[in-house]
């Protein structure tokens, strides 16, 4: 047969390839080598959303002394759109201080990566999920008073 | 780039080459390119010829006597013209119909304009396997029933309905049954007395021919009772006015006859194809076969898998055409209906696929497929939290 040409791919070529790489899936294993030196490095988890409401995520962020984060993983039942912003954030996050808080709000996640607005929704979930690692994150690392920016 | 591999043979199919050749035939001035009406001059009556020569091929499709057959633009106007023509034909003897909740939307849109017009529905549930009980349709009919309606195979499960046997509780209680072919026609062999239907719905895309043309069997019992939804010209006997497209009915004839050849050497490679297919999937943990095993079109396998997200899983086979188990005509993807109606929960019909296969599948396409699926739903159960 003669191959379709697409007008509406169900994702655009840079979502796509997100989604279809998902390099940061999957539960942390150990601590890497290179960070089992700094003295506080640590592995917080955050999750959001349920199953049956057809969004469940769980990120795994491992956090130097500093506040930096070092890695991060993720676990997550979704559709590809949001499995792809999932993998791009977690992109982004790495190497990001938690101090500088999240990159970015839904809002922005929806716009950068182009998403249809009812996607929103689904982004406040993964929003919702990283907040609590990094809550988590602060708490542990004592930097309480640090807020998000 | 590589096409996908297309297992959505359901969903129509391509138009068979030798159809095409024959419908080319029928477009210009070197053709044979007349109005069937046009009497007075040669032109028309040589189409006209045509025309009931192609009526006599579609009509042996399904064993039925030529004059029964009523060309129409394709199966959603043919079960439109039977429900709605019926119901209001013989609306003076009462108001009632029965139909099932997974029948296609040509039927339960045409029931529920029915409903706003006054008329009354029982609906009977399936079992678990999308079969309906013929004893259940037979308790659902009261002494105002005009019109049953029960399609002969489902178009995302693939089962296949006792039609005789509800045909019998309907006779017995001399009330018309209608049902709609437009998925079994072409894939299983089909004769209207064994079946027993006074009305049937046919599509020739279903079966290789061009799309725009299906049929509407009306058996003579229930023609009197059958009210035009066109008004316009005496085409078709009354119940479908307009100017016949004679090259989309010569394409029908065509795939028919293409049918009566080699039907039933497509059918059986097709059902070795899906054996093949669920051979290669049903290790999988967590997969659900959906419908019935022992009274399936041949060539069609829906299956449900546990532990992913739909969408996700449709997008991960980007190789494969298929259909899902959602309706994507908002922006939101709804959960089949017909899927909800046997009991799946929303996120397992979200996540099913329906696989059809046809005269051009082949085995390296069963063994793509089933490979990909595979790929796909371990990769994703793995993501999974």
């Amino acid at each position: 047969m003669r191959a379709p040409r697409d007008p509406a791919p169900p994702l655009p070529p840079p979502l796509d390839a997100l989604f279809r790489a998902l390099a940061h899936a999957g539960r942390p294993v150990a601590l890497p080598a290179a960070a089992a030196e700094p003295a506080a490095a640590c592995w917080v988890q955050g999750e959001a959303g349920r199953r049956r409401d057809g969004a469940q995520i769980r990120f795994h962020l491992l956090v130097g002394g500093d506040g930096q984060i070092l890695q991060v993983r993720f676990e997550a039942f979704a559709g590809p759109q949001l499995l792809a912003v999932i993998e791009g954030l977690s992109g982004q996050l790495e190497g990001r201080n938690l101090r500088d808080g999240l990159p970015g709000s839904p809002q922005d996640w929806l716009d950068g990566f182009q998403l249809p607005a009812e996607r929103l929704g689904p982004l406040l979930v993964v929003e919702d999920a990283l907040c609590v690692a990094v809550g988590q994150a602060l708490r542990v690392l004592g930097l309480q008073g640090v807020a998000p920016a | 780039m590589i096409p996908p591999v297309y297992l959505d043979y359901a969903a129509t199919t391509p138009v068979d080459p030798r159809v095409a050749q024959v419908m080319a035939q029928y477009l210009t001035g070197e053709g044979i390119f007349g109005n069937p009406s046009s009497a007075s001059h040669a032109y028309g009556r040589e189409a006209a010829q045509h025309l009931e020569a192609a009526r006599a091929d579609v009509a042996a499709l399904i064993g039925a006597a030529p004059e029964c057959m009523v060309f129409t633009s394709g199966a959603t106007e043919a079960d439109n013209l039977a429900i709605l023509g019926v119901a209001r034909g013989r609306a003076g003897f009462g108001r009632h119909l029965v139909s099932m909740r997974t029948e296609h939307k040509a039927v339960l849109d045409a029931c529920r304009r029915l409903e706003k017009e006054g008329f009354e529905l029982s609906w009977v549930a399936p079992s678990a396997d999308g079969l309906v009980d013929p004893a259940a349709v037979a308790a659902a009919l009261r002494p105002d029933t005009q019109l049953v309606s029960i399609m002969h195979a489902n178009n995302e499960l693939g089962v296949i309905q006792d039609i005789p046997a509800i045909a019998a509780a309907c006779r017995e209680r001399g009330v018309l049954l209608h049902t709609d072919a437009a998925q079994s026609a072409g894939r299983l062999p089909m004769d209207v007395a064994a079946l027993g239907a006074d009305l049937v719905s046919l599509s020739a895309h279903k079966l290789y021919g061009p799309k725009g043309v299906g049929a509407l069997y009306v058996a003579a019992r229930a023609r009197p009772w059958v009210q035009p939804l066109l008004l316009g010209g005496g085409q078709e006997r009354g119940l479908r006015p307009g100017t016949v497209p004679l090259h989309q009915v010569a394409g029908f004839a065509a795939a028919a006859r293409l049918v009566r050849d080699e039907g039933s050497a497509d059918a059986q490679r097709c059902a070795a194809l899906a054996g093949r297919l669920w051979a290669q999937l049903e290790s999988l943990p967590g997969l659900r076969f959906n419908g019935h095993p022992g009274r399936c079109l041949p060539g069609f396998l829906s299956v449900s898998v546990e532990g992913v997200e739909g969408e996700s899983l449709l997008a991960g086979l980007g190789e494969l055409a298929l259909s899902s188990g959602s309706a994507c005509d908002s922006a939101v993807a709804e959960p089949s209906y017909v899927l909800r109606a046997i009991g799946l929960s929303a996120g397992l019909a979200q996540a099913t696929l329906r696989i059809s296969l046809g005269r051009f599948s082949t085995e390296a396409d069963v063994d793509l497929a089933a490979a990909a699926i595979r790929r796909e739903v371990v990769r994703l159960r793995a993501v999974a939290p």
